[in-house]
């Protein structure tokens, strides 16, 4: 098992390494538009391919499996929903979005508020307190595939060790060739992560007879709406999600890169053909393996009622499978891992690089020093190994939510600076407030966030206008 | 016409799971992949118009 774990990953690594250097030949790595988003030029294909692998994260085959092990088919409504959503934006609002980088150039998402309300500092303000959103959301990706590796290697590969590899792949895959590199080995790294998923699907088909459905309906677990999915818990897990195209830095970006409405046509089809796959197949796995354990074929030793245990369904889950099937997922988890770091890496890198006063005249040098100082601090921060993944994800989430006001308002050219200032202020200490003291609300505090900051924009918004 | 079907179908995924409650079948797969595949289809449209724009 260990040489087959160390063959895999060799194998994985170099291909990483191989693409990204090739990539390099076709990139412009003096130009800060060509190195950080492949100056506006990618095709609908890879567009789409980098768009779905920096979306869907390890999360999917850690969380949201462990999550439909543990409340059944409820988590397959939660994640289509942030499907549907995010489909719906893209054609609805991306398009306006992919106009606008087209006619003013932007290479940020940041660029459009500074650019559209005129304010440097509160634009400033905002890269940074995106910046400490992103961390426990790309910690959690480093940590997952680590864990994976060295529960499957029973401990011979040490989280560090794993933590220091993925590290290693983020640092190449980003600093290379930057968006071209990034882009490309995101393409190949969700090919390995949806391959390796329907391999792992299909044999658990074989082991696990349908009678195991059965079980799982007496279970209450093919009801969308029982006593884990309630209203309130739907609605908190979900409102971070349907907006994450929106408030999340590292996907906006990628509206920015098809090179023409054709392939932004083709980079919205590819991405919903993905993201439908990936999550059936990745809520499959969950529901598969707990019909699997009530048969008494599969021994996943995780309590369901335990929810800080449910992160461990899938490394458990593994140790039934066949070595190298149980290598090459846990190699797809590590893809889906890095592939979602190096974006967040390379996206922040850019708006630091562009965004904050006084380091533009030396943005690309800055930029691409700031990838390896990323990387060295999300390798620190992982291995301090934050609690259970769905609630940091979602957490971070949560914190980029008082920024989709912001964002729409810039779209669409409504707001002023008053309203900009106020929103950046008062959204983020709410969301702030309700993470960290966690008050008892009649909504999910994801709902009251997004009122505070929308309420306060239009307020804001409304009020110079009357004077006029 | 067509935004405001997306953006109904978007509305209906997260109304969903409670018009299913207590649905015991495979029910749940089945719809959430058709509302998701309508989307899609529906998204295309409205972007291969805007393609040709």
């Amino acid at each position: 098992m260990i040489g087959l774990a160390a063959l895999i990953i060799a194998v994985y690594v170099a291909v990483v390494t191989s693409v990204s250097l090739y990539s390099r030949r076709y990139a412009n790595v003096r130009d800060p538009v060509d190195y950080f988003i492949a100056g506006h030029r990618l095709s609908g294909f890879v567009s789409a391919m980098t768009y779905a692998a920096t979306t869907y994260s390890a999360f999917m085959l850690i969380g949201l499996t462990g999550l439909s092990y543990a409340t059944g088919v409820g988590a397959l409504a939660f994640e289509v929903s942030y499907l549907v959503f995010t489909v719906a934006i893209l054609a609805l609002i991306g398009t306006r979005v992919w106009e606008l980088s087209r006619a003013r150039g932007y290479v940020t998402p940041t660029q459009l508020l500074g650019e559209r309300y005129g304010v440097k500092l509160a634009t400033a303000f905002i890269v940074v307190y995106t910046l400490i959103a992103l961390i426990p959301y790309s910690a959690i990706q480093i940590l997952g595939p680590a864990t994976i590796l060295s529960s499957i290697t029973g401990g011979v590969i040490e989280v560090p060790v794993a933590l220091a590899i993925a590290a290693a792949v983020v640092l190449v895959s980003t600093y290379t060739a930057g968006f071209r590199s990034v882009a490309w080995t995101d393409a190949i790294q969700g090919a390995v992560m949806i391959s390796s998923t329907l391999a792992l699907v299909l044999w658990l088909t074989a082991v696990v007879p349908p009678q195991a459905f059965n079980e799982l309906a007496a279970k209450d677990l093919l009801n969308p709406s029982n006593s884990f999915w309630t209203p309130y818990t739907f609605f908190a897990y979900t409102i971070p999600w349907i907006f994450f195209a929106l408030t999340n830095p590292q996907v906006f970006q990628r509206i920015y890169v098809p090179r023409d409405r054709g392939a932004y046509a083709r980079m919205v089809f590819f991405f919903t053909v993905f993201g439908l796959a990936y999550t059936i197949l990745s809520v499959m796995v969950g529901l598969l393996a707990r019909g699997g354990v009530e048969l008494g074929l599969i021994k996943v030793s995780v309590n369901p009622v335990n929810q800080a245990e449910w992160n461990l369904v899938t490394p458990k889950l593994l140790l039934n499978a066949p070595p190298a099937l149980a290598v090459l997922v846990s190699v797809s988890i590590f893809a889906a891992a890095t592939s979602t770091v190096n974006s967040i890496v390379l996206t922040l890198a850019s708006m630091i690089s562009t965004d904050i006063p006084g380091v533009r005249r030396r943005g690309l040098a800055v930029g691409k020093l700031l990838i390896p100082v990323f990387t060295a601090l999300l390798y620190l921060f992982s291995y301090l190994r934050p609690g259970f993944v769905v609630n940091l994800a979602v957490t971070s989430s949560t914190l980029l939510l008082p920024l989709l006001p912001l964002y729409i308002g810039a779209i669409y050219g409504y707001g002023c600076k008053t309203s900009f200032i106020a929103t950046s202020i008062v959204g983020p200490a709410a969301a702030l407030a309700m993470v960290l003291l966690n008050p008892p609300t009649p909504i999910p505090k994801e709902a009251v966030i997004i009122a505070v900051a929308s309420l306060t924009y239009l307020a804001t918004s409304i009020m110079p206008q009357r004077k006029q | 016409m067509l935004k405001i079907a997306i953006l109904a179908l978007a509305i209906l995924s997260l109304v969903l799971p409670f018009i299913l409650s207590g649905d015991r079948t495979l029910a749940t797969i089945v719809s959430y992949t058709a509302l998701a595949l309508l989307t899609m289809v529906l998204a295309q449209v409205y972007l291969r118009r805007w393609a040709r724009k």
